[in-house]
């Protein structure tokens, strides 16, 4: 039965390519989106591999010390990868009533949830898989090596999901089992930052760049750090993994061991599964919704139906999105995990001994940075979400221009109340002018617009409103699309701001005085033209939702 | 003449929700070989009792038997030998028909060649043997209707659960599914089949079931639900709207009256 279901799913993946209009574009649109994305990550992997290589010329022991560090890592991530995920494939995804009324073995359904609990985990396989690879170039180990860490990756992860999906179906049981659960991305997405690191300098570099930023003194205190791990704890799986890759004397015994434990775990997982599932999905199916939409129910003000459909709109799009689990945690999790590290960077005051100019203005990077990430963000979500319902607002004598402003307005919300409080309070912080915050206000509300338009415009190109998940529905490609108009647009226009300030209050550096006419004229032309490329793709958005059609 | 021997027992069937209450104490019988109409207003319970007659949703208390198996014991029995079409089904966009109906024969352990040969007779008798290598997100709302029919009979099971099977058809469609459960019936299937349509359940079904706040309020035949209405009942409608109380139809009337 389970390879039946694999069957299946492979099928509609290679449907979703294969078949249907506009086949050309999409066959490119996944061909960008694997290159980039499994690129990304492989090149990640490569780097910590590439780690490894420098440590090992300064001590080989230490450098031994990687590979179980590696893989406490991977599977951790792995984990708390799979918790994330696990709660949308076991109770909310479309298919499962179908799958639960006929006569699918337990062991069939559990199989194929914890395969799709493991392929959302697929950039971190990747990197896995590249940093092994680099690992095993590093240390020069034998080619059986390679088939030995195919095998212990593939396990120990498949293992990690397994219990991830245990884990989850205990939770969702439980009272604040959802918000533990949220709790849980924002743990994956801070534990993918380091990936973030070695990859993003690897996207325009190549391999070992990151190794090479990376100064001698970098390298020895990470080798200082892997010699200061000492021994790893002997009853660790990710030990035997770690003997059995080495291919040392505790290998066989290693082996039997890993073996044995991840049955252990997969059998108990098949048994957690067939004791609690039904409760479980029972409670989260039809209870918990209806619950936590009656509390919320006396909170709000109602929807003022007199004032336009716009305000209509955006009213609608606040209470759902934040009624929906899956909407405030990632909002959360983009607040906290990735804002408010820079936040916390430039509340140091990390250009204290600068003149107040310079303090005051160069201070507020990550205000645009705050408008681009939240923006981004916030844009895409309020028109991803609408989904199949996007045929209601069509059908309602509302102009699509109108739709879209709605939904610009009812992303702008939350990116102008961040970057206005990120304004405020590092004005504040550097104790800036009246003038000078209110200028800066103005600055944050233009790169907030920006950002939620780009973020909508991407939205409207790619989305697919069809997708059970709100949060998968603009896909990868979209990501990417919404990702470069916003980043053109913050870049470039922030790059025009802060060359206005230079220009106005500061000295303009030495080597560039040459260029200053031809940067006078460039950067407002390059940020007109970041404007000008979201205009297009919110003018071709636009007519791609004009003859969208609910299927 | 005997009455058949029952296909579907259900005695004291509750399942709470937390604290709502969705079905409390349902007790009934349904026959074999017959048509069951199981009436009802919006929520009052239709769903979750077809839900945990077909294994899907396990009650809180009570106890059912299906063809023969209890459906909180042996659920997987149960499945094996129903069809279930749910209100909204859900089809996988990026199939095909005939690739789901495939998948659908799979998950029902229907051999291979079988499979094939009842999915092309079930796809030409709901006209969709045109479009059967067409995905499913191409079709109309009444095709994918007809698919997921076909989906759930595929299997051939001795008992069909159908909810509101005719939504969204045309009245042509509509018409081949009545006939479709007639012969159905005639071959010895059993159909429990929840629907708003009082017509359909008036030429149907051999005896019907009325819930209403999740309590069955009457089931019996025709004249029997008759006897047990007030006297001016002369229709399934007059008799479900003295039954349920009509407050659905005196909220309309009130609407139009503010208009």
């Amino acid at each position: 039965m389970l390879i039946h279901l694999v069957r299946q799913r492979v099928r509609m993946a290679w449907n979703r390519v294969s078949r249907g209009p506009r086949r050309a574009l999409r066959v490119v649109g996944v061909l960008v989106a694997v290159l980039f994305t499994a690129g990304f990550v492989i090149l990640a992997g490569l780097n910590a591999g590439g780690l490894v290589d420098r440590v090992t010329r300064n001590d080989p022991l230490a450098a031994g010390q990687s590979l179980p560090v590696l893989l406490v890592g991977v599977t951790v991530l792995t984990l708390i990868t799979s918790l994330s995920s696990a709660f949308h494939h076991l109770f909310l995804a479309g298919d499962l009533e179908l799958l639960l009324a006929a006569p699918v073995p337990a062991r069939g359904l559990f199989g194929l949830k914890v395969l799709e609990i493991w392929r959302d985990s697929l950039h971190v396989l990747l990197f896995q898989a590249a940093a092994l690879y680099a690992l095993g170039q590093a240390l020069h180990f034998p080619v059986s090596y390679y088939a030995r860490a195919l095998f212990v990756g593939a396990l120990l992860t498949l293992a990690a999901s397994a219990l991830g999906a245990s884990l989850t179906l205990v939770l969702a049981r439980m009272r604040f089992g959802e918000s533990i659960l949220g709790l849980s991305r924002l743990l994956a997405i801070l534990l993918l930052l380091p990936v973030g690191v070695l990859g993003v300098p690897a996207l325009g570099f190549g391999r070992n760049r990151v190794p090479s930023l990376l100064s001698p003194a970098d390298v020895n205190a990470v080798t200082d750090q892997l010699k200061s791990i000492g021994p790893p704890p002997a009853w660790a799986p990710t030990t035997w993994a770690a003997h059995l890759l080495l291919g040392d004397e505790a290998a066989g015994l290693s082996l039997a061991l890993l073996v044995v434990t991840a049955a252990t775990l997969f059998v108990g997982a098949q048994l957690a599964f067939d004791t609690i599932f039904q409760a479980s999905w029972e409670r989260v199916r039809f209870s918990a919704s209806s619950g936590s939409a009656r509390r919320l129910k006396w909170r709000l003000p109602a929807i003022v139906a007199d004032k336009g459909p716009v305000l209509a709109i955006v009213q609608k799009d606040w209470r759902t999105l934040i009624r929906d689990p899956r909407w405030r945690t990632g909002a959360i999790i983009s607040l906290v995990a990735l804002g408010l590290p820079a936040m916390l960077l430039f509340a140091g005051d990390p250009l204290a001994r600068a003149g107040h100019i310079t303090r005051f203005w160069f201070g507020m990077l990550p205000v645009p940075y705050l408008a681009f990430l939240i923006g981004s963000q916030q844009g895409a979500a309020t028109l991803a979400y609408e989904g199949r319902n996007l045929a209601l607002l069509r059908a309602a004598p509302v102009g699509l221009t109108r739709i879209l402003w709605a939904k610009v307005l009812g992303g702008l919300a939350l990116v102008v109340l961040v970057t206005w409080a990120a304004t405020l309070s590092l004005g504040f912080r550097h104790n800036g002018e009246p003038l000078e915050t209110g200028a800066a206000l103005l600055a944050a509300t233009w790169l907030a617009v920006g950002a939620t338009l780009a973020a909508v415009a991407g939205a409207a190109l790619t989305a697919d409103f069809e997708g059970d998940n709100p949060q998968r529905r603009v896909g990868c490609l979209g990501t990417i699309v919404t990702s470069v108009l916003s980043i053109v647009f913050f870049v470039s226009n922030t790059g025009l701001f802060v060359w206005w300030v230079v220009r106005a209050v500061l000295t303009v550096p030495r080597p560039l005085l040459g260029f200053m006419p031809f940067i006078d004229w460039a950067l407002p032309a390059v940020a007109l033209g970041a404007v000008g490329a979201i205009m297009l793709a919110w003018r071709i958005g636009m007519q791609r939702l004009a003859t969208w059609e609910a299927s | 003449m005997a009455p058949p021997s029952p296909i579907i027992q259900a005695s004291g069937l509750t399942k709470r929700f937390g604290k709502l209450t969705a079905v409390r104490e349902l007790t009934l019988e349904v026959g074999a070989g017959q048509v069951f109409g199981f009436l009802g207003p919006n929520g009052a319970g239709k769903t979750t009792t077809i839900r945990m007659l077909t294994g899907l949703v396990r009650p809180t208390s009570g106890s059912a038997l299906v063809a023969g198996y209890d459906v909180t014991l042996e659920p997987r029995e149960v499945k094996r030998r129903v069809g279930y079409l749910a209100e909204t089904p859900y089809l996988y966009p990026k199939l095909s028909g005939r690739e789901f109906l495939s998948f659908m024969a799979g998950l029902y352990e229907v051999p291979a060649a079988v499979a094939r040969q009842r999915a092309s007779r079930l796809l030409n008798l709901f006209e969709l043997a045109d479009r059967a290598d067409e995905l499913v997100e191409t079709y109309s709302h009444g095709m994918r209707q007809k698919l997921a029919l076909a989906g759930a009979m595929l299997h051939e099971p001795p008992v069909l659960f159908l909810d509101e099977p005719t939504s969204g058809l045309d009245p042509r469609s509509a018409r081949l599914v009545k006939d479709l459960l007639v012969a159905l019936v005639e071959r010895g299937h059993t159909v429990f089949l929840s629907t708003h349509v009082l017509e359909i359940a008036e030429q149907l079904c051999h005896r019907v079931g009325i819930i209403d706040r999740g309590q069955v309020v009457a089931t019996g035949t025709l004249d029997e639900l008759r006897q047990q209405a007030q006297r001016n009942a002369y229709s399934l409608e007059d008799i479900f709207l003295q039954l349920t109380g009509g407050s659905e139809e005196r909220e309309l009337a009130a609407f139009l009256r503010e208009r």
